[in-house]
């Protein structure tokens, strides 16, 4: 019986820890109307509405709209789930004093959503570049290639965390995995047998936006969903 | 007297070992730093509750609080002491030898020839 009191405080742990940890991580709002929008994009362009050129300075657009939305989710989640400081990586000390002071030092965590977006931007304003052919890489890019890195670039983290007794945390591991799989066998599927591109960009905004809404409900079920109150002491 | 009876075990700490400060301690434990808010939401407790076990920590040199005013609202931030670190870090050396105490105790009862239970007879009946 001790042992199982013991074990059992041990997963509540574990699963303290997980939210802790991946509180950014799970903030899902924070992506999924890009991925929403780009979905409405690549369904109009579907249907003939778009020109190519077109979709892709709308992209552009839609990029630029997403680092102001970015801050704007931030604070909102901020306001109703609260704040959580990463805790920073260990640096030699010996390194802090002569090379930096310590006062001064370096916050690399705080640094690393802002990396992580920047690079994903990159990602896509390749992606949408793709699409204008005296633009970038002329007739030989290949929009699909760029959405299966981009794609790759946002799921496959998800599909390395280590995993707690938790089935809806477990959950989200399986989900990222299947989808991250599907996404493989969907690209090969595009480039071999002969899928519509437009088709093939559906699914794959599809898969990101129901993972990012997976992602915030997981956040509010985990921080308890029957709260309502919510301004800082 | 049985000579399991005898079995030293580990001290645990009382400031620890108490469910809502435990709960708040590994929250802390796995950032830098959180807020008010965020405590509230993770460990379910009530606002009162969760003041007063706060307090608790501060009291005891476990974690550090600090009071700021953002955007015309007093934002209070907790986060764990080198003290309060090593505090939770023995607290749980203490719980994985509890556990592999009991753990020990519960084999060697069911192993015990004493404790354990006589095989049952058959009894013939009369008809």
């Amino acid at each position: 019986m001790q042992t199982a009191a013991l074990s059992d405080a041990s997963s509540q742990g574990q699963e303290l820890r997980y939210l802790t940890a991946h509180f950014r991580d799970l903030q899902g709002l924070r992506m999924a109307p890009f991925w929403g929008a780009l979905l409405v994009l690549t369904s109009l362009a579907k249907t003939g509405s778009f020109l190519r050129g077109h979709l892709s300075w709308a992209a552009v657009v839609l990029i630029a709209a997403q680092f102001g939305w970015l801050q704007l989710s931030g604070r909102w989640y901020e306001r109703r789930y609260g704040i959580v400081k990463e805790a920073e990586p260990p640096v030699p000390s010996g390194l802090i004093s002569i090379i930096h002071p310590e006062e001064a030092r370096p916050n690399p965590l705080a640094r690393r959503y802002g990396y992580l977006s920047g690079v994903n931007a990159v990602l896509f304003l390749l992606w949408a570049f793709t699409f204008v052919p005296n633009m970038f890489l002329g007739h030989r890019a290949q929009p699909g290639m760029f959405a299966l890195l981009a794609t790759t670039y946002n799921v496959l983290p998800r599909c390395i965390y280590p995993v707690t007794n938790n089935w809806s945390v477990f959950l989200r591991r399986v989900l990222a995995a299947t989808a991250l799989i599907a996404v493989v066998v969907i690209y090969l599927e595009y480039r071999f047998v002969g899928m519509d591109l437009w088709t093939w960009m559906t699914l794959l905004f599809s898969f990101l936006l129901l993972l990012d809404l997976y992602d915030h409900w997981l956040l509010n079920h985990l921080l308890g969903s029957d709260f309502t109150e919510s301004s800082h002491e | 007297m049985n000579k399991d009876d005898n079995l030293q075990l580990p001290e645990i700490d009382r400031v620890v070992h108490e469910p809502a400060r435990l709960a708040i301690l590994t929250v802390l434990s796995s950032c830098e730093e959180a807020d008010f808010l965020f405590l509230e939401r993770a460990t379910k407790l009530s606002r009162g509750n969760l003041s007063v076990q706060l307090t608790r920590l501060e009291d005891a040199d476990v974690i550090e609080i600090e009071k700021t005013i953002e955007h015309k609202r007093t934002l209070t931030t907790a986060k764990l002491t080198a003290r309060g670190r090593r505090t939770l870090n023995a607290y749980w050396e203490s719980m994985n030898a509890l556990q592999t105490a009991a753990a020990g105790r519960s084999t060697a009862t069911a192993d015990s020839p004493k404790r354990a239970r006589p095989p049952r007879r058959l009894v013939p009946v009369k008809v």
